[in-house]
């Protein structure tokens, strides 16, 4: 029993310890971005995917980049353009010759094939490549001609878009926002932090050149970790207590929720609620869950999964400030 | 990972709550109790009269409801209690975790089960130093207390609580016979209901069985409560009265004793309240002669105690005595004359 305690003590505290590593890492290449970096890592870690907003120039794409860079990942990249195809990103059946210069249609796998993509502003592919993500984000699968074909894993889509350019752009409809863990909102740094990021990246793109940090390996190893964080009924209870609060038809949803929301958040959400609170508990260094991981994860795991009513959208109603005021209702009822 | 730690903090934490819980319940009961036996006094007082069992009932039942909920119903689970020692020590679902790893219900995660039981075994052992260095909760007991002792004053200070068929309609027509008596005592009236309050609660009672008449010389015999004397209070119509008192009527032998030789008690009360009064109204240092009044042996005779007090030690300036004193002579005055 003594070494059991022990081998799992040391299984967790490594855990712990690389993931500290990992976001000191991260922390050096990325100024002033510290708590989008914990976000990221913790949806990266719960298996979900990440969509990124934020305006030009607050290093989305270079976050991106350091994180495949950090955990020995392959990466690839897709910049979205209104006259992308889908099979410009799942790929498509080419004539290919064998060495008898036999010609026969094979499948030529697109940059979907990849453990982390990066999906550049996202929100300017049509609707009809968009969707062409649905499939890869949900089943971690291409089907192409009937035929499907297993992405490798682990598989990570991480979508940036821009918030404000709204011309030639389409809005990400809610299935496909539903497949994101989290919609992390990247807000520029403080005056000190970029004071800061002129001594790291004025002349240099640090983001390139970061050394990794965790191999594949030890990569499945944190994501099997996060897997087995306990999870005591009170906490699960709690979790759907929350997702119901943000749910307006609900008897028991505060006044926020029936105020401003249309929906509120799905069963997917409380599935990515759960996988994101046990990861925040493990860079936390606790083996189980608590509340306060879900009332720390809440926020960016539910934020694109409601649906404002039309008179609080016009009304300039901030979907932060009424989740935050039913996390804060939540958090005390619990 | 060691469960007993865990387990004596939880039951430690179980227990503590349960007494909390019947506690507080009987904080509440007391105020329920307090607050109820003030309003009954003020209603019976000023109002209208409360009985008894009425006021039992009101006033301790729901207290006794709660505390019996609080004893059977307000024991926590340990599940409970591991969230409540949560919140109290800031352990952050942990102790609910262990426990529900201790109980097989995390079998999925055995690794992270084996560490958040061991975690908490240890953060148990510190925590239970801290749960018992704990101040309880205190509930202050002053002001119901208070209450309550103030609602006993004011049901007590009314005969009818304690006699409940005074109230009744037999009650009413004594009073009226009483309304209709003169007062030899030249007292004011005294209320039927009052007066058997006051014998009831503080009896002139010194044997436990009534018998025949004794003789003067055998010394002090015991003063009974004569139930002829209460049937009387309770009549249901002047009639009845009227028998009741011939029943009781005193007869005077030629040696100057009264003799009731018809009752199971020495009722000796009439003539010796008059014979007060107007010991009374001398002065009290001067006594009239007793060898012209045959009734003055009634007042001081042999064994005399002192002044005012008769052979069979009832005392005149004794005021419950002259109340029952006075609440017989009234029935009786209701009588005709006996024609001899």
């Amino acid at each position: 029993m003594t070494l059991s305690v022990e081998r799992a003590e040391a299984q967790f505290q490594g855990v712990h310890d690389d993931l500290e590593r990992l976001r000191r890492a991260l922390n050096s290449v990325i100024v002033g971005q510290d708590e989008l970096i914990d976000e990221l890592l913790t949806a990266v870690f719960s298996g979900g995917h990440v969509l990124l907003e934020g305006l030009p120039g607050l290093g989305k794409t270079h976050l991106a980049k350091a994180l495949a860079r950090c955990l020995s990942l392959q990466l690839a990249r897709i910049q979205c353009t209104p006259d992308l195809m889908p099979s410009d990103i799942t790929g498509s059946e080419i004539l290919l010759q064998d060495e008898r210069r036999t010609e026969q249609l094979g499948f030529r796998p697109g940059p979907i094939f990849a453990s982390m993509v990066l999906v550049d502003e996202i929100n300017r592919a049509t609707p009809k490549t968009q969707s062409a993500l649905l499939e890869a984000m949900q089943e971690q699968q291409v089907t192409y001609a009937g035929v499907q074909h297993p992405l490798p894993q682990p598989f990570w889509v991480l979508a940036t878009q821009n918030p404000i350019e709204l011309e030639g752009t389409y809005p990400l409809p809610e299935a496909q926002l539903d497949r994101f863990a989290m919609k992390l909102k990247v807000s520029y740094p403080s005056a000190e932090a970029l004071t800061r990021l002129i001594d790291v990246a004025l002349d240099a793109e640090p983001a390139d050149h970061v050394p990794a940090q965790l191999d594949a390996a030890r990569v499945q190893d944190v994501l099997g970790c996060a897997r087995a964080v306990v999870m005591s009924m009170p906490v699960k209870q709690a979790a759907v207590r929350l997702i119901t609060a943000t749910q307006p038809e609900d008897d028991d949803a505060p006044t926020e929720a029936r105020e401003h929301f249309r929906y509120g958040a799905s069963p997917r959400a409380l599935q990515a609620l759960l996988r994101c609170a046990r990861v925040h508990a493990l860079l936390s260094g606790r083996a189980h869950l608590a509340i306060d991981d879900l009332a720390a994860v809440a926020k960016p795991v539910l934020r694109h999964r409601v649906l404002l009513r039309v008179d609080s959208e016009i009304g300039g109603t901030d979907v932060d400030q009424v989740l935050e005021d039913i996390i804060r209702q939540w958090h005390a009822s619990v | 990972m060691n469960p007993s730690a865990l387990d004596h903090l939880l039951r430690a934490v179980r227990n503590r709550s349960w007494r909390a819980v019947i506690a507080r319940q009987s904080h509440r009961g007391l105020w329920w109790a307090g607050a109820s036996i003030l309003g009954l006094g003020i209603v019976h007082r000023w109002l209208w009269p409360v009985s008894l069992p009425v006021a039992l009932a009101v006033s301790l039942v729901p207290g006794v409801a709660l505390l019996a909920w609080a004893t059977l119903r307000g024991r926590p689970s340990l599940r409970q209690c591991a969230r409540a020692a949560d919140a109290l020590f800031g352990g952050q679902e942990l102790l609910v975790s262990a426990y529900e790893v201790s109980r097989g219900e995390q079998q999925h995660a055995a690794a992270a089960g084996t560490l958040v039981g061991a975690r908490a075994a240890t953060a148990a052992a510190q925590w239970r130093e801290r749960l018992s260095s704990l101040p309880g909760v205190r509930h202050r007991m002053t002001l119901p207390v208070s209450l309550a002792c103030a609602g006993v004053f004011l049901l007590a200070n009314s005969g009818a609580l304690l006699e409940p068929s005074s109230r009744t309609p037999a009650a009413s027509s004594v009073q009226a016979v009483d309304a209709t008596a003169p007062s030899l005592t030249g007292a004011q009236p005294l209320a039927p209901e009052l007066a058997a309050a006051e014998l009831r609660a503080r009896p002139m009672v010194r044997g436990d069985a009534p018998g025949p008449p004794e003789d003067d010389a055998a010394g002090p015999t015991p003063l009974l409560l004569p139930d002829v004397l209460q049937r009387g209070i309770n009549v249901s119509s002047q009639q009845e009265a009227g028998q009741l008192a011939t029943a009781a009527r005193p007869r005077i032998r030629p040696d100057g004793v009264t003799e009731l030789p018809e009752m199971d008690v020495r009722l000796i009360v009439v003539d010796a309240v008059q014979t007060a009064a107007q010991l009374v109204a001398g002065g009290g240092g001067s006594e009239p002669d007793r060898t012209a009044d045959p009734r003055a042996a009634l007042v001081a005779g042999p064994g005399s105690r002192g002044v005012g007090t008769d052979p069979n030690g009832f005392n005149v300036f004794d005021p419950a005595q002259r109340r029952y004193a006075a609440v017989y002579f009234r029935a009786q005055a209701a009588l005709p004359e006996e024609t001899p």
